[in-house]
C-alpha cells in the first residue's frame, strides 16, 4: 500500500503533484473515524480492528478498535485516486499520526462531544498534525452534540481561534454520508482558494 | 379592509351573541387571532348570521351561518357563507375566523417573496440585536410563531414547509402571554437557525431582491452545518474567510450565483459571522484586476481550479 503520495508537499503549495490525494480522519477513539472511512469510500475500507480491551470498553459501547490504521479509496477521473486513511485514536499509537500525516492534503478532526474535554484533545490533534497540513486545510467534525449540548460548537471555535486555529467547526453524524461529504465539500472549497490564490 | 377580522351578528340568539363576544375577546387577548368584536354592522367583515335567511350585506363581508341542533348536515344557505355549529365553543370558533381569515386575504393573494422577506426580516433585526427574550408573531392564518431567541428554537403548530412558503402577512411581534406559554408546550419545535438558513435558500432560489451592500466583507467565523449544506455555500465561505471581498468580486470568482451569494451574505452578517471589512482598499483593486471576467456558474471555478477538484466534486457528490 502507497502511503507517501500526495498532492501537496508538508505544509506547503500545490508542488509535487502526483495523483493521489490524501485526506487523513483522526482524533480520540470513539469518534467515528472508520464509520466516515466506509461511509464515503466504494467498496471495502481496509480496517485493523482489534476487540477492545477492558480498561477501554467505556467509548460509546464499541466492542472493536483500530489499532494500524483504516484505509479507503475512491477513484476519480484520470487515474486521480483519492485516499482516505484513518489514524488509531490511543495516544499509544501516536507514531502512527506522524506516518499517516506525512504529505497529506487535508486534515479531518473528528470529536466526540460525550468525552471530557473534547476541545483539548481537539487541540491536540490540530497540533499534531500541523507539520504535516496547513491550518487552511483542517476541518473539524463534533459528533454526539444531540445528548451531549456543551461544549458548543461556539465555544469550539472561541477556544480554536484563541489558538489562531481559524478551522471550520461543524456538528456531523458520521453515520450519515452526507454529514462526511460535507466535511470533504468543505475541505476541498478552502483547497480550491488557496490554489486559486497561488495562481494570482 | 382591514387587515383582522372586524367581527358582527345580525340576528341570531342572544346567548349565542354573548358566549361569540366573548370567545373573541378571548381570542384577541389570548392567542393574539386580531380580531375584535363589533356593533357596527358596515365596518364588520365577517357577520355571524342565522342558519336560514337571506340576508345583505356589503359586498366584501364574510358571513357565518350559526347552525343549531339537527341542521349541522344541511347545505348552508349559500354557498360562499362558511357555518358553525352552536353551541359555540371555543374550536369551532377558531376553525372559523381561520377559515375567515383565509378568505378575507384571499381578496389580495399573498406575495410569497414578501413574506419570506418580512420573516427574515424579522429573524435578522432579533437576532442581530442580540435580543435575548421570546416573541410571538400573529400569522394571517389565524396561527401564530413563537421564537425564543434565547434556546435559538421556533414553536409553532404550522408544518415548516408553509412556514416556508411565505404564503401569509405576519403581525405585529409581542410578548409572550400565559396562553401562549402553555402552547410552547403543545406545539412542535424547531431550530431557529435551521429556519433562517431555510429562508436564506428559499429566498436565494425565488431571486428575492437583497439589500445593495458596497465594500468588502470577511466571515470571522465558518457558518454552522446546516448554513453550509447547500450548495455553493462552502465555497462562498472559503472565499470570504480567505480574505475580505465584495459582492462584485464574488460574483467573479465564486461561480456561484449572484443570490445565493447575497443571501448568504445577508444571513452571515445576521448571524454575526461576517463584518464589513474596508482595510485595505489596494489588496480589493489587485483582486479585481486579477480575477475571472464575470462568467456562469462552472466558468468561475473551471477558469483558475484544476480538473480534478471538480473530478472530485462530482466523483464524491461534494457541493
Amino acid at each position: 500500500m502507497v502511503i507517501s503520495s500526495a498532492v501537496s508537499a508538508p505544509n506547503g503549495a500545490f508542488d509535487n503533484v502526483s495523483r493521489d490525494l490524501k485526506v487523513v480522519f483522526t482524533g480520540p477513539m470513539g469518534a467515528g473515524k472508520t464509520t466516515a472511512i466506509r461511509a464515503i469510500c466504494e467498496g471495502e475500507a481496509l480496517s485493523t480492528d482489534v476487540p477492545i480491551s477492558a480498561a477501554e470498553a467505556k467509548v460509546g459501547g464499541k466492542t472493536m478498535t483500530t489499532v494500524g490504521l483504516d484505509y479507503g479509496e475512491c477513484h476519480i477521473e484520470d487515474q486521480w485516486v483519492l485516499k482516505l486513511f484513518g489514524t488509531p485514536g490511543q495516544e499509544r499509537f501516536r507514531f502512527m499520526w506522524d506516518i499517516l500525516g506525512a504529505g497529506a492534503f487535508g486534515l479531518v478532526v473528528l470529536a466526540d462531544n460525550s468525552q471530557p474535554d473534547p476541545v483539548g484533545e481537539v487541540e491536540r490533534y490540530l497540533s499534531a498534525f500541523a507539520k504535516h497540513v496547513p491550518v487552511r486545510r483542517m476541518v473539524v467534525g463534533v459528533g454526539r452534540l444531540d445528548s451531549h449540548a456543551t461544549p458548543s460548537i461556539d465555544a469550539y471555535c472561541d477556544r480554536l481561534a484563541a489558538l489562531g486555529l481559524h478551522v471550520p467547526v461543524l456538528e456531523v453524524d458520521v453515520r450519515r454520508s452526507a454529514d462526511v461529504r460535507l466535511l470533504l465539500s468543505v475541505l476541498v472549497s478552502m483547497a480550491e482558494v488557496e490554489y486559486e490564490q497561488q495562481l494570482h | 379592509m382591514a387587515e383582522g377580522l372586524v367581527i358582527g351578528t345580525r340576528d341570531i340568539a342572544h346567548k349565542d351573541q354573548m358566549v361569540l363576544k366573548a370567545l373573541v375577546r378571548l381570542l384577541e387577548g389570548g392567542t393574539n387571532i386580531h380580531a375584535r368584536f363589533s356593533e357596527t354592522l358596515q365596518e364588520c367583515n365577517v357577520v355571524f348570521v342565522p342558519f336560514h335567511g337571506a340576508y345583505q350585506l356589503h359586498a366584501d363581508c364574510i358571513m357565518v351561518r350559526v347552525v343549531h341542533g339537527d341542521k349541522s348536515d344541511a347545505p348552508v344557505e349559500a354557498s360562499s357563507d362558511l357555518s358553525v355549529a352552536a353551541p359555540l365553543r371555543l374550536t369551532n370558533v377558531i376553525a372559523v375566523l381561520q377559515s375567515a381569515t383565509q378568505r378575507v386575504h384571499g381578496m389580495a393573494p399573498y406575495d410569497p417573496v414578501r413574506g419570506l422577506l418580512a420573516l427574515f426580516t424579522l429573524l435578522g433585526e432579533h437576532t442581530r440585536t442580540a435580543e435575548h427574550r421570546r416573541a410571538v408573531v400573529p400569522v394571517s392564518s389565524g396561527q401564530q410563531i413563537i421564537f425564543d431567541f434565547v434556546q435559538q428554537l421556533v414553536h409553532t403548530a404550522m408544518p415548516l414547509d408553509v412556514v416556508l412558503s411565505g404564503a401569509y402577512t405576519l403581525g405585529t411581534p409581542h410578548r409572550v402571554s400565559l396562553v401562549e406559554e402553555e402552547l410552547i408546550r403543545s406545539v412542535p419545535s424547531h431550530s431557529l437557525r435551521q429556519l433562517l438558513w431555510n429562508l436564506t435558500l428559499r429566498l436565494a432560489q425565488a431571486g428575492a431582491p437583497a439589500p445593495q451592500r458596497l465594500g468588502n466583507y470577511r466571515l470571522l467565523r465558518w457558518p454552522d452545518a446546516v448554513g453550509l449544506a447547500a450548495p455553493g455555500h462552502p465555497r462562498l465561505a472559503a472565499l470570504w474567510t480567505h480574505r475580505a471581498l465584495s459582492l462584485d468580486q464574488i460574483d467573479a470568482m465564486s461561480g456561484v450565483p449572484a443570490h445565493t451569494a447575497r443571501w448568504f451574505l445577508e444571513t452571515c452578517l445576521v448571524l454575526g459571522l461576517a463584518v464589513a471589512d474596508n482595510s485595505d482598499p489596494a489588496e480589493g483593486a489587485k483582486t479585481n484586476a486579477a480575477s475571472p471576467a464575470k462568467s456562469g456558474v462552472s466558468a468561475g471555478r473551471s477558469n483558475t481550479a484544476p480538473r480534478w477538484f471538480g473530478h472530485l466534486r462530482e466523483r464524491l457528490k461534494l457541493w
